[in-house]
Formats: C-alpha cells, sequence, structure tokens
C-alpha cells in the first residue's frame, strides 16, 4: 500500500480552525475532491463554513482508518439503488472499529451525519446512519420516545385505544 | 420546446414516498442560516457565479483575427476565464445546503413533521433549481443566440432572420463587423465550436457546484416530472432549444459543404472544425430516461443528411465514370460532363424531414431546394446549374452557398477518361473505388467521434457499398473474368475486395459462376491437351501420368488462385471444390463420347448399367497413377495382374516411366493426389478396387517402396473416405506383416541366419546358391489368408527341383505345427524364380551363382534372370551333366512332372528366347534340345527388356489383356453388384430410423451415407427400391389417388406427388 495521492488540503473550519490532511484524505470527501477537480491546485485554504473543526477532526479519524478501503459506489451505482429503492444494506455489518467509533454521544453522532452528508461522504453516511438505525430496532414506542427525547403527539385515551385495538402485536 | 418554463413559485408538490433527507431526519440538526429569507441571497450567489462561468466565453471582441481559426485555438485559451476561487465556489455549495436542509423546519414551523420537512426540501430545491434554468435560458437568448445569428448573417448576407427566431432572441442582433471576412459557413461554425466548448466547460462546473440540488432534489423529483434532470443535462437542454435546434440545419449544411469540399480534393479543409461541432450533436438527448429506443439526436441532426449527401455524391460520380467507360467501350464520343450536378445541399429529402419540425430556418432552406430540384431532371440538369451558376454570380443569393458544388471529382474523372480513352475499364473504375473507400476512411476519422463513428461509419459504408459496387457488380464480374486468363493477381484481388463487401455475399454470387466457368474451361482444356498421351490411339493400355498431373495441375493453380485473390472465401472454395469434381468426373479422358458433363448426368436417366457403358476412367487412371509412382521405375511398366513375368536384366532396365522420386517427395505427391484428386472423384469405389489389385500385385511381388508409405496412404485414404472404405486394404496389409512375422519365426527354428526378403519374389524365391544343386536356395515364403487375398488356387502340376521340394517340406511341417488345423496350400503357380544364368561355351554349369560382378567376369556374360518357377524348372534341368541324354519334349515332360503339351510349350518359349537351342533328333524322332552357350542379348544393357513382343510374352501379353479386359467387365459387373447391396443397405438403415420419407427425402439420406463411395445413380437406387419392396422389406404408398401403380419408372416422372416410402417390421 502506498499513498496514492501526494500534498495536503487546508480546509478552514466554522471555528476558524484550519486543518490540514493528505489530499487522498480530503478526497474522501466527494465535495472537496469535485472542488479541487474543478478549480485545479488552490492555494488558499477551502473554507468549510458550515462544518464544526471537532466533527471534522472525527471525520477525518474515519476517513484515516478507511484510507485504502476501496472506492466507494460511483454516482450512478447509488443513484440506481436509490431509484430502485433496493437497499443492499445491512445493519450487521459494521466493523469493531467503526462501530467503536459511533460509541459517542448522540449529538456528536448526528453532527457527523449532517457533516457526511454535506461533505458527500457516501460511506460515512451510510455507517452513521445504519448506527442510528441500530438504536431504533427492537424498541417499543415508549423505548423510542424516552432514547430519542421525542414527546408523544398522541393524547392518553388516543394510546390506550390504538394498544387495546392492537393487542394481537403481543408486547 | 420541450422544456416550458415554470415559474420558480409555481412547484408541483411530491408525490408518493420521498427520498428521505438524512440531515432532516432527526430532529434535532443544526440548521444554521435563516429561513425563507435568505432566498434572496442564495439567489444571487447563485446567478453571480453562473454569470461568471458563463459570460467568459470569448466572442468576437476578445478573440482576435480570422473567424475561421477560432476553433483551432487551444482549448486553454477559449475557457481561461472559468476561474473561480475555492471560496466562492463554497459559499454556493454552503448557502444552497443550507437553503435545502433549513427551509423545511421554517416554512413549517417548530412542530413540522417529518414528511413535512421532506417536502420543504424538495420545494426549496425547486425553487433554486428553476432559478438556475431561467438564468441559463436567459444566458443562452439574450447573449448566445443573437451572437450566432449575427455570425450566420456574415456568412450569408442575404440571411433574413424569421421572425420566429427573432422572438426567441432577448437582446438584439449585434449588426456586422465589417463584411470584408469571406467565410461561407466558417464565421458560424467557428463561433458555434467554440461557443459549445466554453459552455460545456462553464456547465460541467456549475453542475458540480450545484451539486447538492443533484443529489437530494433531482433525484426526488426526476421520476414524477421528466424535465427534471441534472444539472448539467439541463444545460445541455437549454443548449439545444436555443441553440442548436434553430440552427442545425444550417450548421448541418454547412458541415455537409465543407465534406464535399474536402471529397473535391481540397485537403485544407479545417476537419477538426467539422468534429468539434459535432461534438455538440452526441450530448443532445430527446429522452431523459437514457431510451435507447429513442434515435439519437446525432442520427436526426446530422447522419442521415450525411449519408443521404454521401450515397447522392457518389452516385453521380459513379454513373460518370462508368457511363464514361461505357462511351469508350462502344466508341462513342468521349463522356462529356454528367448532367445532373445536383445542389450541395440534401435537397428534397432535406426538405421532407424538416417537414414535421417546423423551426425557424426553414425559410432560411427555401432557396436550396430550389436547387435541389434541378437535380430531378437530367435531362436539363446541366443547363439548370450553369442557370443556377449564373444566377448565384448575378445577385449573390444563396448561390454562395451553391459554388462549391460544381462536380469537382466527377469532372476530373471524367477528363481523365478523356485523356486515355484505351485504357479506361472497369478495373480503372475499381481502382478509382478503391481509392474513394481509402479516402473516405481518412475523412471519416478526421471528423467522427469514436462514439459516433461506429455506427456511422458502418452505414456509410453500406450506403458506398451500396452506391459504388452494387449496381455494377455484373460489369466488375465481367471484368474479373477477363482478368482471369491474364493472371492479373492485384487487380482480381482488387475486384473481388470491392465485391466482397457487399452484403449476403451478393457480390460473391455475382463472381461465382464466372470463376466456376473459368475453371470448367481451364481444366477441361488442360485434360484434352493431354488426352492423345494417355489414349493412345489403338493402345490398350493407358497412361495415367499426364491425366493425373493435369488434374493436380488445375486444382492446384485454382486453389493457389482462390486463396491468394480472394482469401479462400468459404463461397468460392465450395465452388472450387464442385467445378474440379466436374473435372474430374467428366473430362474428355474420363468420358470419351461425352465430353460435355451435362450429358454424363443424362445418361444415367437411360437405364439400369445401360447407360453406364463405360465407366468413369478416373478412379481407374489414378489408381493406375498411384500404383506406378509405388513401383521400382524399372517394374513400372510390367502389368500389375500378369503372372507369366520375364525375366529382366541385369542392369537393364526399362525406361523409366517416372522419374525416380526420394520418399517424401514421393509421398508428398501421393497425398497431393489424394487430397486434390481422389477427394472429388465419384466413383471411390471402383477406385478402391483398382488400388486393391494394384496393393496386392506389390505386396505379393514385393514391388513396393516400403511399407510405411502403404500404410500411410492407406490412413490418408481413410482420412478422406472413413474406416469402412479402406477395411479390405488395412486387411492385406496386416496380413502382410503376419506372414513377414511367421516367416522370421519360421527362419529362427529352422536355423537360418539369412535375413528374410529377398529383392523380387513371389512365393517361393531361389536363387541358385552355388552350381551345386543340392545347395539350398534362399527361399521366401508369404502365408496368406485364402479368404482375404483374390487369388484362385490353381495347382500346379510340377516335380519341383529337390532343393525347393525339401525347403517346402520343411517348411510346412512348420507351419502344421505352429498353426494346426489350417491347412497350407503352395501356390507355385504365383510364384516367381530368380536364376543367374552364364551362359558358356562349355555346357553343363552355366546356371550358376553366385552372380559375379559384371566388370570381372568377361568373358562370361552373367544374366540375372527373373521367371516363374515353372519355367525355371525346366530351365534348371539342362543344368545336369552334359553327358547325359539329351532332353526331349518326353524327358522333361517326366522330370518334372507337367504334362507334354505344357512342357512342349514352356520348351517353345525357352527356344524363342534363344536361351535353349533346338539341337538335333533323338532316337526316337523327337527333337532335343540344349542351352544355348552362345546366348546373347544383342542389344544394348540398358534397354534390355522382355516384354518385347515378338517373345512368347506377346502372346502371354495378348491373352492376358484379353484377361484384364473380361476382368474389367467382372470388376465392372461386380462393382454394379456392391453397389446395388450397398444402396439396399442404406435404404434400409435410414428407413428404420425414419417411419416414412419421400423418393427425395430418402434419395438425399441414401446419397449422404454413400457420398464417400459413390455417386448414386437414380436409376439403380430405384431398382434398388423395387428389389426391397419385392422382398416386403419396405412398402411403397402413392400419396395422391391417382391410378398409378407400382411402376417404379414412375418415381422419378412424376416429381409433383412423390410416393412415400416407409420400412416394414
Amino acid at each position: 500500500m502506498q499513498t496514492p495521492d501526494i500534498g495536503n488540503v487546508s480546509l478552514i473550519c466554522k471555528d476558524g480552525v484550519t486543518i490540514e490532511v493528505p489530499r487522498d484524505i480530503a478526497e474522501k470527501s466527494r465535495l472537496i475532491k469535485n472542488l479541487l477537480h474543478d478549480l485545479g491546485p488552490v492555494a488558499t485554504p477551502i473554507p468549510l463554513p458550515s462544518v464544526d473543526s471537532t466533527i471534522l477532526i472525527e471525520v477525518f479519524k474515519w476517513a484515516f482508518h478507511h484510507r485504502f478501503d476501496p472506492p466507494p459506489m460511483t454516482e450512478e451505482e447509488m443513484a440506481s439503488a436509490f431509484r430502485n429503492g433496493r437497499s443492499l444494506r445491512r445493519l450487521d455489518d459494521i466493523s469493531s472499529w467503526d462501530h467503536d467509533f459511533c460509541q459517542v454521544d448522540q449529538a456528536t453522532l448526528f453532527n457527523i451525519i449532517v457533516v457526511a452528508n454535506y461533505l458527500d461522504i457516501p460511506a460515512l453516511l451510510d455507517l452513521t446512519t445504519k448506527s442510528v438505525a441500530t438504536m431504533i430496532t427492537g424498541k417499543t414506542p415508549e423505548q423510542l420516545r424516552l432514547t430519542f427525547n421525542i414527546p408523544s403527539d398522541l393524547a392518553p385515551d388516543e394510546e390506550d385505544s390504538i394498544q387495546r385495538d392492537n393487542q394481537w402485536i403481543g408486547n | 420546446m420541450a422544456t416550458s418554463h415554470q415559474r420558480p413559485g409555481v412547484a408541483t408538490p411530491a408525490a408518493g414516498p420521498q427520498r428521505r433527507h438524512p440531515a432532516a431526519a432527526p430532529g434535532g440538526g443544526p440548521a444554521p442560516g435563516g429561513g425563507p429569507s435568505t432566498k434572496v441571497p442564495v439567489f444571487a450567489t447563485v446567478s453571480a457565479r453562473l454569470d461568471q462561468l458563463l459570460k467568459s466565453c470569448p466572442t468576437m471582441t476578445t478573440l482576435s483575427g480570422d473567424p475561421n481559426t477560432w476553433s483551432s485555438l487551444p482549448v486553454q485559451q477559449t475557457t481561461t476565464n472559468l476561474s473561480i476561487s475555492p471560496h466562492q465556489y463554497m459559499t454556493v455549495y454552503d448557502e444552497i445546503f443550507h437553503h435545502c436542509t433549513s427551509a423545511g423546519t421554517g416554512a413549517h414551523g417548530q412542530d413540522a413533521g417529518m414528511s413535512n420537512s421532506v417536502h420543504g426540501t424538495s420545494v426549496a430545491g425547486n425553487d433554486i433549481y428553476m432559478h438556475v434554468r431561467s438564468h441559463l435560458v436567459d444566458h443562452l437568448a439574450r447573449h448566445m443566440l443573437p451572437r450566432a445569428l449575427h455570425y450566420l448573417a456574415m456568412d450569408d448576407p442575404s440571411f433574413q432572420v424569421p421572425t420566429d427566431l427573432l422572438s426567441l432572441c432577448r437582446s438584439p442582433i449585434p449588426a456586422p463587423v465589417g463584411d470584408d471576412i469571406p467565410a461561407t459557413g466558417g464565421a458560424l461554425l467557428n463561433f458555434y465550436a467554440v461557443a459549445w466548448r466554453h459552455f460545456c466547460a462553464a456547465t460541467l462546473i456549475a453542475n458540480r457546484m450545484l451539486n447538492y440540488l443533484n443529489r437530494f432534489y433531482v433525484p426526488s423529483r426526476s421520476d414524477t416530472d421528466r424535465s427534471i434532470c441534472p444539472i448539467n443535462a439541463l444545460a445541455i437542454k437549454c443548449w439545444n432549444t436555443y441553440i442548436l435546434e434553430p440552427l442545425r440545419l444550417r450548421i448541418t449544411n454547412y458541415i455537409l459543404l465543407l465534406i464535399r469540399k474536402r471529397r473535391d480534393g481540397n485537403q485544407a479543409v479545417n476537419m477538426r472544425l467539422v468534429k468539434d461541432v459535432l461534438s455538440s450533436f452526441y450530448d443532445v438527448f430527446f429522452d431523459e430516461r437514457n431510451d435507447r429506443t429513442v434515435p439519437d439526436a446525432y442520427v436526426i441532426y446530422f447522419e442521415q443528411f450525411f449519408i443521404q449527401d454521401t450515397v447522392e455524391y457518389y452516385t453521380r460520380e459513379a454513373r460518370a465514370f462508368v457511363d464514361g467507360v461505357h462511351h469508350q467501350a462502344t466508341g462513342g464520343t468521349a463522356a462529356t460532363s454528367p448532367s445532373d450536378t445536383g445542389a450541395p445541399f440534401v435537397g428534397a429529402s432535406y426538405r421532407q424531414a424538416l417537414g414535421g419540425v417546423d423551426t425557424p430556418t426553414a425559410s432560411a432552406l427555401a432557396a436550396t431546394t430550389g436547387m435541389a430540384s434541378m437535380s430531378v431532371d437530367p435531362v436539363t440538369g446541366a443547363a439548370a446549374a450553369a442557370a443556377a451558376a449564373a444566377a448565384a454570380g448575378a445577385d449573390h443569393g444563396p448561390g454562395s452557398a451553391a459554388e462549391p458544388l460544381l462536380p469537382g471529382a466527377t469532372a476530373s474523372a471524367v477528363a481523365a477518361a478523356a485523356a486515355d480513352p484505351q485504357r479506361r475499364n472497369m478495373t480503372d473504375y475499381a481502382r478509382h473505388v478503391r481509392m474513394r473507400l481509402a479516402e473516405e476512411d481518412v475523412l471519416v476519422r478526421d471528423f467522427l467521434d469514436p462514439q459516433g463513428q461506429a455506427g456511422t461509419v458502418a452505414k456509410m459504408y453500406i450506403h458506398l457499398n451500396t452506391v459504388l459496387i452494387a449496381p455494377f457488380k455484373e460489369l466488375l464480374a465481367d471484368e474479373l473474368g477477363a482478368l482471369l486468363p491474364t493472371q492479373g493477381e492485384a487487380d482480381i484481388k482488387l475486384i473481388f475486395g470491392l465485391l466482397s463487401r457487399l452484403e449476403e455475399d451478393a457480390g460473391i454470387d455475382a463472381i461465382r459462376p464466372v470463376i466456376e466457368e473459368h475453371i470448367r474451361v481451364e481444366g477441361m482444356d488442360a485434360v484434352r491437351r493431354i488426352e492423345h498421351l494417355t489414349l493412345k490411339p489403338g493402345a490398350k493400355t493407358q497412361d495415367p501420368q499426364h491425366y493425373v498431373n493435369a488434374l493436380l495441375q488445375t486444382y492446384e493453380t485454382y486453389n493457389r488462385l482462390i486463396r491468394v485473390c480472394f482469401s479462400s472465401h468459404p463461397t468460392l472454395v465450395a465452388s472450387l471444390e464442385r467445378t474440379i469434381r466436374k473435372v474430374i468426373n467428366h473430362n474428355v479422358v474420363a468420358c470419351p463420347g461425352s465430353s460435355a458433363p451435362a450429358t454424363a448426368g443424362g445418361a444415367a436417366d437411360a437405364g439400369p448399367a445401360a447407360g453406364r457403358a463405360r465407366q468413369n476412367r478416373s478412379p481407374e487412371l489414378v489408381a493406375q497413377y498411384i500404383d506406378h509412382l509405388l513401383r521400382p521405375p524399372q517394374q513400372a511398366s510390367s502389368s500389375s495382374s500378369s503372372a507369366m513375368a520375364g525375366p529382366g536384366g541385369l542392369a537393364g532396365a526399362a525406361a523409366p516411366l517416372l522419374s525416380p522420386l526420394d520418399e517424401t517427395a514421393l509421398m508428398e505427391k501421393i497425398s497431393k493426389i489424394i487430397a486434390y484428386v481422389f477427394k472429388y472423384i465419384e466413383d471411390k469405389d471402383v477406385f478402391e478396387q483398382k488400388y486393391r489389385r494394384g496393393l496386392v500385385s506389390r505386396l505379393v511381388n514385393k514391388l513396393s517402396f516400403n511399407e510405411n508409405i502403404e500404410k500411410m496412404i492407406v490412413s490418408m485414404l481413410k482420412d478422406v473416405c472413413g474406416g469402412t472404405y479402406i477395411g479390405k486394404l488395412k486387411l492385406l496389409l496386416n496380413e502382410e506383416d503376419l506372414s513377414q512375422k511367421l516367416y522370421k519365426n519360421f527362419r529362427a527354428s529352422f536355423g537360418g541366419t539369412e535375413q528374410p526378403g529377398g529383392k523380387s519374389e513371389h512365393q517361393l524365391q531361389q536363387t541358385a546358391a552355388s552350381p551345386a544343386w543340392m545347395a539350398i536356395p534362399q527361399i521366401d515364403v508369404l502365408v496368406f489368408d485364402t479368404e482375404i487375398w483374390p487369388f484362385s488356387i490353381q495347382n500346379l502340376d510340377i516335380r519341383l527341383p529337390p532343393a525347393l521340394a525339401s525347403f517346402m517340406e520343411q517348411f510346412e511341417e512348420f507351419y502344421k505345427t505352429n498353426n494346426s488345423g489350417r491347412a497350407l496350400k503352395w501356390m507355385l503357380g504365383n510364384s516367381k524364380t530368380d536364376l543367374a544364368f552364364t551362359p558358356r561355351a562349355r555346357s553343363g554349369d552355366m546356371l550358376s551363382a553366385p552372380v559375379p560382378d559384371v566388370e570381372a567376369a568377361p568373358p562370361f556374360t552373367t544374366y540375372s534372370l527373373s521367371m516363374s518357377t515353372q519355367l525355371a524348372t525346366v530351365l534348371l534341368l539342362f543344368n545336369a551333366p552334359s553327358n547325359g541324354p539329351a532332353w526331349t519334349v518326353e524327358r522333361v515332360s517326366a522330370a518334372t512332372g507337367m504334362d507334354p503339351a505344357n512342357t512342349s510349350h514352356i520348351l517353345e518359349y525357352l527356344v524363342s528366347t534363344a536361351m535353349i537351342l533346338l539341337w538335333g533328333k533323338a532316337d526316337d524322332g523327337q527333337v532335343t534340345c540344349k542351352v544355348n552357350s552362345n546366348f546373347f542379348m544383342n542389344r544394348p544393357r540398358g534397354q534390355l527388356s522382355f516384354s518385347s513382343p515378338k517373345s512368347i510374352g506377346a502372346s502371354a501379353a495378348a491373352a492376358s489383356s484379353d484377361m484384364a479386359d473380361t476382368e474389367a467387365s467382372a470388376v465392372d459387373a461386380s462393382t454394379q453388384r456392391d453397389r446395388a447391396q450397398l444402396v439396399e443397405l442404406a435404404i434400409v438403415r435410414v428407413l428404420k430410423h425414419s417411419d416414412t420419407l419421400s423418393w427425395s427425402g430418402l434419395k438425399g439420406l441414401v446419397d449422404a451415407q454413400l457420398e464417400t463411395r459413390f455417386r448414386v445413380d437414380p436409376s439403380l437406387f430405384n431398382s434398388s427400391l423395387d428389389v426391397l419392396i419385392q422382398k416386403e422389406f419396405i412398402a411403397k404408398a402413392t400419396p395422391i389417388a391417382g391410378d398409378r401403380t407400382g411402376d417404379p419408372d414412375d418415381v422419378d416422372a412424376d416429381v409433383g406427388g412423390e410416393d412415400i416410402f416407409s420400412y416394414l417390421v
């Protein structure tokens, strides 16, 4: 394994912190990759006006760990997967490193999701949303409301009647 | 217009489940920035960046120099102004991101649910998307289209911008900047090429800068609204609507004009420009779903016109050229210029193509359609063209476009025709076409993109073939026929190369009869030339050498021709084989009397056996020739079946029929004969019989070159005809092997040391080992199975010399102990004996051995004689001491045990050879004989041959040739019998497999089965059917309720209602 690309890329975060990473790490983000491709070599740091440096550091942690992964699906493949509604994604294929990576507080996790979306890093977006999904599976509505801090939008009597009508589901 | 304008505000609500927006999914996502109030800043940012990208397009003012050369500028120079800073780039992205992710929550308030949020994203993206679209449209309509029209006006000052086109423009068309630039099409094409290139580069960046829309807004909407597509596709769509579609007919015309100029020989035409312009055609698409059934814009915008133009151009040229050829051929006046010098534009059909698409440029085309109509009338065409040219010169109207139309290439071709009237023929035309095709190849490479090339080039070549070659294929085939005898390989190849381009072998089919006829005529002639050498008038025997060699040469000549000039085209290879088959089986030598091949086939219908008065002689001649090749030269001329072999000279050899061939050469020759001549012989069974006889003779007489060769030949025959065909031949060879082993064993057990295998002998070989009578001669025995070998056992009633007799007893004993239960019969009649004959003045031991060296033994010359055992036995008697009683017929008869008549016959023969002299009279009045001690062969040694007609051999030869005749007829008869049997077998076999078959179906299958043996004669086939019906093996049913009885002769008389045959269990 050799480092695929030479040169570093500087990024300025919302909080003014400049982070410099190898170009191939930065290009895990398709946004940055496209930008570098379109604008050619840039002398000035690339501004990321919506990204917090702490979250970006988390993202790059992940990127370094996955530095030599095979390239992600192309846009066409993604698009066709989207369009066909066909999901090859599974919830149980998360590696232990990735699992540990996601063991952060909810706010951080959600911020990572937002940044992954912003920077267009499909693999990371996948991982993080998947880990949220695992939080959902197997929980009762009450537990979910508890977990995600969602207030109930039903009146208590409505809740009771639903409970009654659907008893066959089992508890 | 496919894309109707949507105001940003009126986005349709998304239907169905939307793709979840990840950022909006959890309620707690960060949503910095503002709500709806941020719309204006987003639009402003986007507009600013788009303008920055799009408006940097070079124009007349930013580009200097001749507009004709713009498009050849490097890409860098036309796209330098695209620089945009990372900050600007990221600002656009960031603002769109926030606009999209926050708009929903902003619009629907705090308690908006998830689905509402998704809705919000969709709407929010929609307004930006619509803004981008309107911006692109505005840019094109305000800046690009007027400029394009401006350059069009420079190309064609008479051009009036139609009103509908004007209404598309959102700004006035710039006035022409001086009319001193003579750019016929150049200004528009160059501008278009540069503008397109820039537009592509700009929108590519815009596409990615706005990628957030592509990622979330476009996929969510494109399912329900076809007009929503990714930004770059949107840009191309807008380009098509506002630039390409309004101008495409003009553009295509100018491109075709350039191509025509190039075809007319103007190499300076900038094909790069054409390529650049065409590249915009590839990217336009009509259907957003990538539906492959919708034809590409490229095909509709350009390809069809290009093909049509090509076809018209070359139709005209080809007709002019070939008409010129014909004028020359008929001695007519030199061809004048072809009448229909059509307009450059695609003409009437082009106009028709426009019909459905009512485009603003229709009026611009009106002038050219008028010109196209002129070309319809070929009679007035020339005048009309002249008039058009005059008109063009007068009013400077559309004629500026017509100018390059003047038929450059056509005119030059005709001029060339006039310059060299003698050599103007179809070969020249073929050369011209080849040159043109090569030119087109280069041309197409110059301006087509590889992705478009495959289809267009293929189509163009198909059309070129249809125009340039197909109409003249008969003429070309005739030309080819004329070229074949000249062996002008390059030209033959050329014409074949052209004709083979036609689809479905149309060209090949045209030349096939020509080639077949040529081969047939030449082959028949080759045979006719050597006919007198092969069938010497009056001679009983045939000389196969020239005949077979002529056939071989015919095959090789034309096989080479087909290979070298016709690339071994499968159809033509089949033609060659078919024709060679005809030549081999139906030539003057094979079927004397019926020289025409047609009658040979007709004769077969005359009736069974009667039609085959004389069999096809080819198999016999070929078998004979191979036999000759396999024999040592001096023996080659002796008849294979004659038992009465005469003595050959010591060193004397008959003039060799063939020059000796060494083994590999021999093998090569024979394998050629088998592969090229034997393979095509129809009566292969006859060949097998003849060849088998030759093989028997060679094996028995040990005349063969060597056994490996014999085995290889048999395996070669097997390759051609299969295992059953060579069954008998194989048996013979096996027997030969077995016999040799047996004899070796005998020698070993007998204690003999000499190696088996003499030089030439039959069943017994004897070389008198010493003057002594009792010496053990060298004897070679062959033991064969009577079932396999075609010998009739004749018991030779003779008392053999004691040495021989005792040997025979020993061998018999050996054989019986080793092979109990088998009868061993001696066939002395087929044996041969070698004697050394040394006539000396002193009688007594004139027959002695060993043969002294020729040089060392004067004055006694020793002759080595090979003769039948009978003769030898008699001759050996004279070796007895001279003081004994003189030999009379009676005494000889008594000594040998032969009957007196036979004895006197033999003695007569010996006397006639002068080896024995009539000496006097014995006491009882009988004639006595003694050895001629002054025996001398008075001929030069080299020519000493015993088959002289003067000898008694003559009568023997006559007898044997009589025998050969009867034998031949016997062979014929047995062939017929064998064939009938095989046909019957085949019929039964075929019918067993398939229940019922019509006559022709049955015949076809039977033919296929017997293909390697012989050609099934219809009469033979019918008679076989009859036999089988009579034997009630098969049944015949007549399908039509006619009154036809079972008369088999009706079968081939009535083809319409065929009889049906079936197998009876």
